[in-house]
């Protein structure tokens, strides 16, 4: 019992106190294909990531995001192509892409209107191998409280144990450049001013005269 | 000229097997999906049922579509072989039929381009037919997702069916004229009309089969 509480409290004191949970499925991927007979586009279809957000508005180091991207959901315009790519991917085992960013570096402090050029770090899992990676990441901050991300990174898909699809018995090129856009909607409270520490107690004096007549 | 027979014979019954092959039952009978224009027949599509798999179906699936990379390659080895011979049995037949037509050489020095053209066209034939089957045969593309491209927007694999419909037909009348040539109407008044036809046919099946290839390779 007292081991349960422990951890509950642990995982409490773990969750900054105003981090806020921002979800969005207005997530836009897309990678290129490079073979030396052609090269082609292949994007994420509508529905097929969802990323949540975690922010905390005191602290913009702190924001971390879950990126989860359905393999089968990426289009080639080209079923047979596409088909290829899941076999690949080993789709139907290895269903989701996943990009767990548990930190950002280059920024620090509360979280401010703008655009903040920073670098998300945590573990990428696809074709179900994990490595950590570094992504420049370019954060849009609005007034409205609304996040947007866009990324330009590439990945080597031996790296991920990935075989490498052939044409004509010629693989394609190894290292994949992926252009990342996620945007979350307008969250206000995102960038309220942070609670005067001492506000609590205004209150007791408010009430104090009125405690009086009752006496 | 019995093997040969068995060839004619095959090519043209591969057409109306392969449709029955290639539909499967979930393209009848599933109404989940909205097919397009220009979908392709050799694409499994998701059904409601599918959206459950467990892992052994999916497992399945997975090395089915392993077995699908192994036959495009063998399709592939196969339909060049075809294309390079079809050509030179192209190159090789109209030399034949020029020197027949001028007589120069005189048609008793002209044995060996003959002997060369038919081995040509056994084995541009054998492959092209080897092709055609794995071709066929070849377990079907599959989507994970619903099908949410521009209705009908033919992609690559659809040109190159469509071409596969082109040079099939080619195919078979250029070896049903090929035989008739040499057995049934040698010494006509038909025979010009039938090596034309000939010479048209293997032209259009060895464009056609380069054209196929040509548009999964660039497009």
């Amino acid at each position: 019992m007292l081991r349960s509480l422990l951890v509950a409290l642990t995982l409490l004191l773990a969750v900054p106190a105003h981090a806020l949970d921002i979800d969005s499925k207005d997530v836009g991927i897309s990678f290129h294909i490079a073979h030396p007979a052609k090269e082609f586009d292949c994007k994420l279809l509508a529905g097929g990531g969802k990323a949540v957000l975690h922010m905390d508005p005191s602290d913009l180091a702190r924001t971390g995001v879950d990126v989860d991207i359905q393999v089968g959901f990426f289009n080639s315009d080209n079923t047979r192509r596409d088909s290829h790519m899941i076999e690949v991917l080993e789709g139907l085992i290895f269903p989701t892409i996943v990009w767990k960013v548990d930190g950002i570096g280059g920024v620090s402090g509360p979280v401010t209107v703008g655009e903040h050029r920073v670098t998300a770090k945590g573990p990428l899992t696809v074709h179900g191998k994990t490595m950590d990676v570094e992504v420049p990441v370019q954060l849009t901050i609005k007034a409205d409280g609304s996040v947007e991300a866009n990324a330009d990174f590439s990945i080597s898909l031996e790296a991920f144990e990935i075989e490498r699809p052939t044409l004509v018995f010629v693989p394609i090129e190894d290292i994949v450049p992926i252009k990342v856009r996620i945007a979350w909607p307008a969250n206000p409270a995102l960038l309220a001013p942070p609670a005067p520490e001492p506000a609590a107690e205004a209150p007791e004096a408010v009430d104090a005269p009125a405690e009086t007549p009752a006496e | 000229m019995r093997p040969l027979l068995v060839v004619v014979a095959l090519l043209l019954a591969v057409p109306a097997s392969a449709a029955e092959l290639t539909l499967p039952p979930a393209w009848r009978l599933t109404p989940g999906p909205t097919l397009e224009l220009g979908s392709p027949l050799d694409v499994e599509l998701p059904t409601d049922e599918q959206a459950d798999l467990s892992v052994e179906e999916r497992r399945a699936i997975q090395k089915r579509l392993k077995l699908r990379r192994k036959m495009v390659d063998a399709h592939t080895i196969l339909s060049l072989i075809s294309a390079g011979s079809l050509v030179a049995t192209d190159i090789i037949g109209i030399g034949n039929l020029g020197a027949l037509e001028t007589s120069k050489p005189r048609r008793s020095n002209l044995e060996p381009g003959l002997i060369t053209h038919r081995s040509l066209a056994l084995l541009s034939s054998a492959s092209y037919l080897g092709a055609g089957i794995t071709a066929w045969t070849m377990p079907r593309a599959y989507q994970l997702q619903q099908p949410q491209t521009k209705k009908g927007k033919a992609d690559s694999g659809d040109v190159h069916v469509a071409f596969s419909i082109i040079h099939g037909i080619s195919m078979a009348t250029v070896v049903a004229t090929g035989l008739l040539q040499a057995n049934v109407v040698t010494a006509s008044e038909d025979w010009e009309h039938v090596a034309r036809t000939h010479l048209g046919a293997g032209l259009t099946a060895a464009t056609f089969v380069i054209a196929g290839a040509i548009v999964i390779v660039t497009q």
